[in-house]
């Protein structure tokens, strides 16, 4: 396959996040395997069509109906791509080191909307993503973050009965003084960067954009 | 005879004018500080109807608002049509963990429905309410919007895919969902509400497009407050409300409560333009004026909330359990003040 075929996969594979169509995500991406596309820039390209939904999302002119299926269509795409990324972190050409981030919504809350977004925009962006769901507590961050050896651990907090979670969550990590082995983020409806920087939170993004925006910063 | 805290909420909904601005919240108002001083606390008081009262009154003692109202949660409609429901603990309310339905499956109403899970709990707690206070504040029954019901049956992800591949899919949903909230609303009105506060959170611009909102939330919440009637309704969503202004006043609720970041100067145009009168609630912002702000700001917010034109100065949304009494309290204007 040329190049003016691989070039048509990454425009396949654009228009089917843009379309939120999964099954041109998957066929896209098996084409791309097949025709030897490099498989990080195939990933690359759907984060961002992505980001710019998430551009039109904050103008209000795409809505949540539309990420939501369009993550649905890079994770149709990425269960075809993740097992080539693997082979190629394996073999030591996957180039620079894929950051881990341990992501979830914190003990006592069960919204995953935004949180989801967040883990979707990070995979798209050079990051292993683990997603722990939500209720998760602070020792359970702690546990897959030592187990993997993650770069950040990211927490969601919808309401303002959950949102000290996020503290305790830093609380915790000081009290078992491996703060200093961890980034931890914070984001969620109702968190903001004033909060983050008074619970010692590294970083707090607005929304998914701004996540991994930020996350990029702090692991550059 | 000057108008008391009940007769100023309930004209002030209607976008009447008041001698003070009235002042209340028309979502949750159980606050940590409340539940110590009352020494009733959460989550006995979400499963409790006498608890539940008891906490509820707090609102007009301790808070000094224009109305009390239950429930606390956003989970009781869903959870007597199936739902399970986490029952939360001192410092969290309970909340929807399993969603009984896929798309494709045929919702069913329990025709012992106003007999299931907690719905008699909030009944009760609000008959309570009525004979200890109702004749001083108003009271307000809280239910929760079709659309977003139909969110938790059967969960928020399906159902937003399905708003955009299956709209249609969700219709029966809806009309299920719309009688849950009717029947409820109506049982509450019994039981001596004298407002009913829809809560349609899914309906928010922050989730769906505005041509969403016109086609399968609005056509449910104008037929559950025609249904609610002549009882006045206070709808609720939460986020941008800006390009739905129109339908929501459509719907025929005497008032419509939004956070602060809606433009409140467009939706007072916009509530002229259509010929009504219709009271406006809110203008102050539940984190930055009482969850990390203190009195001075929430105070500065209720005067220019005032200034604003609301009819109702009252948080955005639910009140955060950790604000301070003291905090709160700020919000409460004296006549020479403001109007």
């Amino acid at each position: 396959m040329g190049k003016q075929d691989k070039d048509a996969v990454m425009s396949k594979l654009h228009d089917a996040i843009m379309n939120f169509n999964e099954d041109e995500a998957r066929s896209g991406a098996e084409e791309a395997v097949k025709s030897g596309a490099d498989v990080l820039k195939a990933v690359e390209v759907m984060g961002d069509a992505m980001s710019e939904l998430g551009k039109g999302f904050e103008k209000m002119e795409v809505f949540l109906p539309e990420i939501v299926m369009a993550s649905g269509a890079l994770k149709e795409a990425m269960k075809v791509l993740q097992p080539e990324i693997l082979k190629l972190v394996a073999s030591g050409t996957a180039g620079k080191k894929r950051p881990i981030v341990i992501i979830g919504t914190v003990k006592g809350d069960v919204h995953t909307v935004g949180k989801d977004m967040v883990a979707t925009m990070m995979m798209t962006q050079g990051f292993d993503v683990v997603d722990l769901g939500h209720d998760v507590s602070p020792s359970a961050f702690l546990d897959k973050a030592r187990e993997l050896s993650a770069t950040i651990i990211a927490a969601s907090a919808l309401m303002s009965t959950t949102l000290p979670v996020q503290k305790d969550l830093i609380d915790f990590l000081n009290a078992k003084n491996v703060r200093q082995n961890f980034k931890v983020m914070v984001g969620g409806g109702v968190a903001t960067k004033e909060w983050a920087e008074r619970i010692g939170a590294d970083g707090y993004g607005q929304d998914a954009i701004e996540g991994v925006e930020i996350a990029k910063k702090l692991t550059a | 005879m000057r108008n008391g805290k009940r007769e100023i909420f309930l004209k002030a909904i209607r976008g009447e004018a008041t001698e003070r601005p009235s002042v209340a919240c028309v979502n949750q108002t159980g606050t940590y500080e409340q539940m110590a001083a009352l020494g009733i606390k959460w989550p006995d008081s979400n499963f409790d109807a006498d608890l539940m009262a008891g906490l509820a009154i707090g609102a007009h003692t301790i808070l000094d608002l224009d109305a009390v109202r239950v429930p606390f949660c956003q989970t009781i409609e869903e959870e007597a049509l199936g739902c399970g429901v986490l029952i939360g603990d001192e410092k969290n309310l309970p909340s929807i963990a399993t969603h009984p339905y896929d798309i494709d499956m045929t919702p069913h109403f329990p025709e012992d429905y106003l007999t299931r899970g907690r719905i008699p709990v909030l009944c009760k707690a609000l008959k309570k309410v009525k004979e200890e206070v109702g004749d001083e504040v108003a009271v307000i029954g809280g239910v929760i919007g079709p659309f977003t019901i139909v969110g938790e049956l059967i969960g928020i992800n399906n159902f937003m895919v399905a708003t955009l591949k299956h709209p249609k899919m969700l219709h029966e949903f809806l009309r299920v969902a719309t009688k849950a909230a009717t029947q409820l609303a109506q049982a509450l009105v019994q039981a001596g509400a004298d407002v009913i506060c829809i809560e349609d959170m899914l309906a928010s611009m922050d989730m769906i497009s505005p041509k969403i909102y016109k086609e399968l939330a609005w056509p449910w919440e104008e037929e559950l407050t025609s249904r609610i009637a002549p009882a006045p309704v206070i709808l609720h969503i939460c986020g941008r409300v800006n390009p739905i202004i129109k339908p929501m006043i459509a719907t025929g609720a005497a008032a419509l409560s939004f956070e602060p970041k809606t433009d409140v100067a467009a939706v007072k145009l916009a509530i002229q333009e259509e010929g009504k009168k219709i009271g406006v609630i809110g203008g102050i912002d539940t984190m930055k004026d009482l969850f990390f702000g203190n009195p001075e700001i929430a105070r500065a917010s209720a005067l220019k909330a005032a200034e604003d034109g609301y009819d109702v100065i009252a948080p955005g949304c639910s009140i955060p359990p950790g604000a301070t009494t003291e905090t709160i309290k700020a919000m409460l204007l004296q006549e020479t003040e403001t109007c």
